[in-house]
């Protein structure tokens, strides 16, 4: 191999870690606010990828219109999970709140199969033509994954250390108890955790489906890595899944060059469980 | 009318009592102290009247309106906030975010004169307003956690144990504080180890013993009596 072959796993690894951030993100947050490891995030995923191609084929829109709509609908059904079943279980242990979450990812997962099928899915069909850049190839598409990732996370940026909310998930996120004994409205805070987390995982599994294709498990199968990737950062801080993402992203394709690609999973796996070893507490360092 | 007035309150956190009739009033202005023994109920007892323990019998009032059982976010609103003895700073956020959250309640102009007047209080806050709570010093992090506490413009701020771990140094600095607060007419419940300091400034102490007041008085009065001192105050 040359340097420009690794350079394009690099930059397959970019946007690997893009998709990963947005799903880590939503993970963390909900980690540091509930406490819990949620389960359905990867199907939250393809709840938005399929809404989206609701949209693109229902109305013959393209891709990109039907993107805040896809985002809106994901963040209901966030809502709506948390307020019917999640609310419910807050008092009882983690673990109960943890296996509900495997059923719930479950549930969704049947849903998109009963009303799309099983059968793999495409926003558009056709080639993109790639632009090569220094000898690597980059498809439109790579550019409007990254570059959309980028202004996702700038706003949740914003949101987080600007607003009143933001910060008020911050200061949950740090001590619950605090929290409420200074009249944060807790409630409130978690309706917005949801309304982000899933919102990001929607924007996650439409750039997943335009890298690659809709299919019913596409985002059970990023559970892991995303998980990984929150682990890395340090779970319940979300700037930590920045980091993870794009570590886990990298990691996973950088490693096809030496091994075959049935072990990215595996990669994924093994840097999560050294984290875990050598430094629990995440890459971006302990503050508590 | 007391201001916060504490009758004959049975409670605690589950099957068992922790309090047993435990009786409390702080006036309008007061710095009021609880002493007494590890495991006694001090802590307790300020989270019954603040909403964080239940009361299972017995009454709590604030100006004279009920607040048994309410919500800590219901009390806050009152004009009574709490600093706990353990944990009492968000970590992550800066010191101002901190007296940001203190003031969550209130859209009102007043937060930003109210901020000002934390940080007369506690100049070393202003200095470092952007530094992250958790990599503070102990002494610091007490201050951050009574600045947070004072954001609601309270009538009466709850204190557990504002001097543990602190250096005796810090320790002094943190009660001549308390005084300066409560020089602005903010009334002031505290539990104290450094029973001796704190009764020393205090209007009215109580020494609570097994989930109830065992003595009550002027705090000079406690610390003149030599029964109490051998009893509770290490001699
Ligand atoms: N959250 C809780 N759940 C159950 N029991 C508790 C809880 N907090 C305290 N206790 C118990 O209640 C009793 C009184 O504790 P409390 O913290 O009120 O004592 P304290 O007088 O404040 O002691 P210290 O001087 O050690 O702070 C103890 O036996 C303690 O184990
Ligand atoms: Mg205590």
């Amino acid at each position: 191999m040359v340097l420009a072959d690794y350079l394009q796993l690099l930059s397959y690894g970019i946007i690997l870690g893009s998709i990963l951030t947005l799903g880590a993100i939503g993970v963390s947050l909900i980690f540091g606010i509930l406490g819990f490891a949620h389960f359905a995030h990867g199907d939250l995923m393809a709840v938005g990828a399929y809404a989206a191609l609701t949209v693109v084929v229902g109305l013959n829109w393209p891709i990109w219109a039907a993107f805040p709509f896809a985002l809106a609908a994901t963040a209901v059904v966030s809502l709506v999970i948390d307020q019917t079943l999640y609310r419910r279980l807050r008092r009882t242990a983690p673990v109960i709140l943890l296996i509900s979450s495997f059923g719930m990812a479950l549930i969704l997962r049947s849903v998109i199969q009963l009303v799309w099928g099983s059968q793999d899915r495409v926003y558009e069909s056709g080639i993109q033509l790639p632009i090569l850049i220094g000898g690597v190839a980059i498809r439109p598409n790579h550019i409007i994954i990254v570059g959309g990732s980028i202004v996702l996370v700038a706003l949740l940026h914003v949101f987080l250390r600007h607003t009143r909310m933001g910060k008020a998930m911050r200061a949950m996120s740090d001590n619950v108890d605090l929290a409420r004994i200074s009249g944060i409205d807790t409630e409130r805070v978690i309706i917005w955790t949801w309304i982000l987390g899933g919102a990001l995982a929607a924007a996650a599994g439409i750039f997943l489906a335009m890298e690659t294709r809709l299919h019913p498990t596409m985002g059970w199968h990023m559970l892991l890595p995303i998980f990984a990737a929150a682990i890395l950062g340090g779970i319940g801080r979300p700037y930590g899944a920045i980091a993870g993402g794009m570590v886990i992203g990298i990691a996973q394709e950088m490693s096809t060059a030496f091994w075959s690609p049935a072990y990215k999973p595996a990669i994924a796996f093994g840097l999560m469980v050294l984290m875990l070893i050598i430094r629990p507490t995440g890459l971006v360092g302990a503050r508590r | 009318m007391s201001l916060l007035q504490v009758d004959a309150v049975y409670g605690g956190y589950g099957a068992a009592d922790i309090l047993h009739g435990a009786d409390l009033a702080v006036e309008p202005g007061q710095i009021v102290v609880i002493v007494g023994p590890n495991g006694a109920g001090k802590s307790t007892l300020m989270k019954a009247a603040f909403g964080l323990a239940k009361v299972r019998k017995g009454r709590v009032a604030f100006e004279g309106r009920e607040i048994t059982n309410l919500r800590p976010d219901q009390i806050v609103r009152l004009g009574m906030s709490y600093v706990p003895q353990e944990h009492n700073v968000f970590p992550s956020l800066s010191v101002q975010e901190n007296l940001e959250m203190g003031a969550y309640l209130r859209r009102d102009a007043g937060v930003a004169r109210q901020m000002e007047m934390v940080f007369e209080i506690f100049p070393r806050l202003a200095e470092r307003r952007r530094q992250a709570a958790g990599s503070m010093s102990g002494g610091e992090r007490q201050m951050v956690a009574m600045g947070r506490a004072l954001m609601v413009e309270p009538k009466l701020m709850l204190l557990d144990e504002p001097t543990a771990g602190l250096s005796p140094l810090f320790a002094e600095q943190t009660f001549d504080r308390i005084r300066d607060i409560n020089r602005r007419g903010i009334a002031i419940l505290m539990v104290e180890q450094n029973a001796k300091q704190a009764l020393a400034i205090a209007d009215q102490g109580y020494v609570l013993a097994m989930g109830r007041n065992r003595h009550g008085g002027p705090g000079r009065e406690l610390l003149a009596d030599p029964e109490i001192g051998e009893l509770f105050l290490g001699g």
